[in-house]
């Protein structure tokens, strides 16, 4: 016997112990889920859930939906503009909160598609250390600028892309042998080719891509080892100040690439695993893995090229895969929760039906809404951006919409992701899970309009002082939302603490 | 095998002091103003800055000059520019936003050397603190003739400068795009996409045929 059938095992040991009332599934139900699952990511996903957690305990500190309620300024003075910029600062910061947060959805694509057994040891290795040391020195680095955990911080992102090229090296499909086309899902197959592979090969391969982006940008900027350029001002910038210049040259066009891009395809990896938690299959779902890896590939070079009309086109596209993953996904929670009564209920007894898992039905209500106010919001500012968002008059409104933009894509993710790890942590029903789902839910909701609502306001709306309505709005929603984040991550915890007991007198 | 864990962590260490001597850093300060972005309001005679420098502290980090200084553009530039007939802009909506002419930055830029002209400093404003934390704007009453070539610098206390320029009277022009600059790409990676599908589909009906005979 393995060590990966010892887990099965142990797995399967450790839900027959729950007692039937506390599970909503049925016990045959759940040997069938269990056996078919070979490696347990759950402690790799609570570590990286922890990390992740003390990282933006930091960030609230001077977040200013937070800040706001002291009084406006951030708890610690340890912002100095003499040890390192403003702008250097903030791309160490995103780079240490993202590096972690792409690993963890890496980690949530191992745990619903399939790849090849033996590279996983591997992959948990470089993606997990190199998440942790780019994520904690990234951020010693950007507030001490001692330079060893800068190259620590570099290396820890080595890894990461290291363990990216190990990804697609375990998930290449190769046709009526990899993945086993008896346990494909019905319409991913096409002449025994696994299509869920192939978008996922695809994504992978798109992501390093612009990874190598971002780092021949940087190198350029900081050692001009790349182009030669000798730029005037070399020194670290963000993608929305020099979104505006006219004639971009290679490291500003490069990273204004790789920040667009990263997010969105961090988000479709997200909507793939969107997929499998849907459960969607037959023909439409074949349709939506056809169109997929176009719409990767539309987007990624869209971005690549900086060419917003193709961008459109492979959003577009992503948006239609998104919509029928979230129907069938609601569909899906009627069905689960009427059961035998669901051919004979009414429509609106259908609909209601769809409350019937919280969890699920916020996941997928954020996945319907996310396309509202990011992708067609994004467009609506993008068609209007050479007759109203690039005058002069509205110069910080659209720098609002650039930054605000990414920033509502980003807490979105971060947001149907923790949907996610609640529903696959805590599969009974429970006061706290419902709760913690509306929480997410509303928060997210109201959080998100209110913020479009201040990005795409009219720069003449003057507001005498302190700050726009539309703002302190936003900042309501995001502490709703932050509720919510705190009990989910306390019940996944919670849950998880409760299964290594169970797990721990099994084997006692 | 039995790992040697002292052998592990030296290596370690080694390692981290390898990258830590020999990979370099020049610069991360970030300090210098990122954008500037200006108009010129002939009506009022105003000219408008927004300048972008992100700070934590506006005390101790801040803009602390503001040049301007005008340039004369070469006659003969200006009569290529009023004699083309097709950089004439038409449609209400358009010549608001750029005036009457199709000016591009590159056009001016291709034929003239702005370190090279003559410039005449016509104001220069010190500062010694930043009222905004990102982006600062300034209203400067000048007069600007048309035609002048406007050269607006922003300094930071600490490092660094950015510079901008505008022709008065003439906005720099910003060529429209069209959906159909999607339309080609699209098909690329679509075709890009499918061609493994149909290799694939092509393989395998190779092969059920070859099994039926």
């Amino acid at each position: 016997m393995t060590v990966n059938d010892t887990n099965i095992v142990k797995e399967i040991t450790e839900e027959k112990s729950v007692s039937p009332n506390e599970s909503i599934e049925s016990p045959m139900e759940t040997q069938v889920l269990k056996e078919e699952k070979r490696y347990n990511f759950d402690k790799i996903h609570i570590s990286l859930i922890i990390l992740l957690s003390c990282q933006v305990l930091f960030l609230l500190t001077f977040s200013e939906p937070l800040s706001f309620i002291w009084g406006g300024d951030p708890l610690f003075n340890i912002y100095d503009d003499a040890i390192m910029g403003r702008s250097a600062r903030l791309v160490l910061i995103y780079h240490s909160i993202a590096t972690p947060f792409v690993a963890e959805t890496t980690f949530w694509c191992l745990e619903y598609f399939e790849v090849r057994e033996k590279y996983i040891p591997s992959m948990k290795v470089t993606i997990v250390s190199g998440s942790f040391v780019s994520g904690i020195c990234g951020l010693i680095f950007a507030y001490t600028r001692i330079r060893v955990f800068h190259e620590l911080f570099i290396f820890g992102l080595f890894l990461v892309f290291f363990g990216g090229v190990l990804f697609i090296v375990a998930s290449w499909p190769v046709p009526n042998k990899f993945p086993d086309p008896e346990k494909a899902t019905e319409g991913a197959l096409f002449y025994g080719l696994d299509l869920e592979n192939y978008s996922m090969v695809l994504l992978a391969f798109c992501v390093l891509v612009s990874v190598a982006y971002g780092a021949l940008a940087g190198m350029e900027v900081f050692t001009n080892s790349i182009w030669g350029l000798e730029r005037l001002n070399q020194d670290a910038f963000l993608a929305e100040e020099v979104v505006k210049i006219i004639h971009h040259d290679y490291p500003e066009e490069f990273i204004v690439s790789h920040l667009h891009i990263q997010l969105s395809l961090t988000a479709a990896m997200i909507t793939m695993i969107g997929y499998k938690i849907s459960k969607i299959k037959g023909k439409v779902y074949q349709i939506m893995l056809f169109l997929c890896p176009i719409g990767i590939l539309c987007i990624s070079y869209g971005a690549w090229v900086l060419n917003h009309y193709l961008i459109w086109v492979g959003a577009g596209i992503l948006i239609l895969c998104t919509i029928a993953l979230s129907v069938n996904g609601l569909i899906e929670i009627s069905k689960d929760y009427l059961g035998e009564k669901y051919e004979s209920a009414s429509f609106g007894t259908k609909l209601k039906g769809m409350l019937g898992d919280p969890v699920l039905f916020n996941l997928y209500w954020i996945y319907l809404y996310a396309q509202i106010v990011v992708t067609i919001c994004g467009i609506i500012v993008g068609l209007q951006t050479r007759e109203i968002y690039r005058l002069h008059e509205w110069f910080d409104v659209e720098y609002d919409f650039n930054v605000g933009h990414w920033h509502v894509l980003a807490v979105l993710l971060a947001e149907l992701l923790i949907l996610i790890i609640i529903n696959h942590f805590h599969r009974e029903k429970s006061k706290l899970k419902t709760i913690s789902a509306w929480l997410l839910g509303i928060g997210g909701t109201w959080a998100f309009t209110a913020a479009n609502a201040y990005m795409m306001r009219s720069p003449f709306d003057v507001v005498e002082d302190g700050l726009h309505p539309t703002m302190i709005w936003t900042f309501v929603g995001v502490w709703i939302m932050i509720l919510g984040f705190v009990l989910g991550i306390f019940i996944v915890f919670r849950s998880y603490i409760k299964k290594r007991k169970l797990m721990k007198e099994n084997s006692d | 095998m039995k790992i040697n864990k002292k052998k592990i962590w030296v290596s370690l260490m080694f390692f981290i002091m390898i990258i830590s001597f020999t990979t370099g850093v020049k610069n991360i300060s970030a300090h210098d103003p990122r954008y500037i972005d200006l108009k010129y309001y002939e009506d009022d005679q105003v000219l408008s800055v927004y300048i972008v420098h992100g700070i934590s502290n506006s005390s101790r980090h801040y803009i602390n000059k503001v040049k301007i200084e005008f340039c004369q553009l070469p006659d003969s530039l200006i009569e290529e520019f009023t004699s083309d007939p097709s950089r004439e802009i038409v449609g209400e909506g358009e010549i608001e936003r750029f005036g009457t002419i199709k000016i591009k930055e590159e056009d001016v830029f291709d034929v003239i050397d702005l370190n090279e002209m003559n410039k005449t400093l016509k104001l220069e404003v010190n500062y010694t603190s930043q009222a905004e934390d990102l982006i600062i704007h300034y209203n400067y009453t000048i007069e600007c003739p048309e035609w002048t070539l406007v050269v607006v610098t922003a300094y930071c206390n600490m490092n660094g400068s950015f510079t901008q320029t505008l022709i008065s009277g003439h906005p720099w022009y910003d060529p429209e795009h069209h959906i159909i600059e999607a339309v080609v790409p699209t098909l690329v990676c679509s075709v890009i996409v499918m061609i493994p599908l149909v290799i694939r589909r092509t393989i395998a009906r190779k092969r059920q045929k070859g099994v039926k005979h």
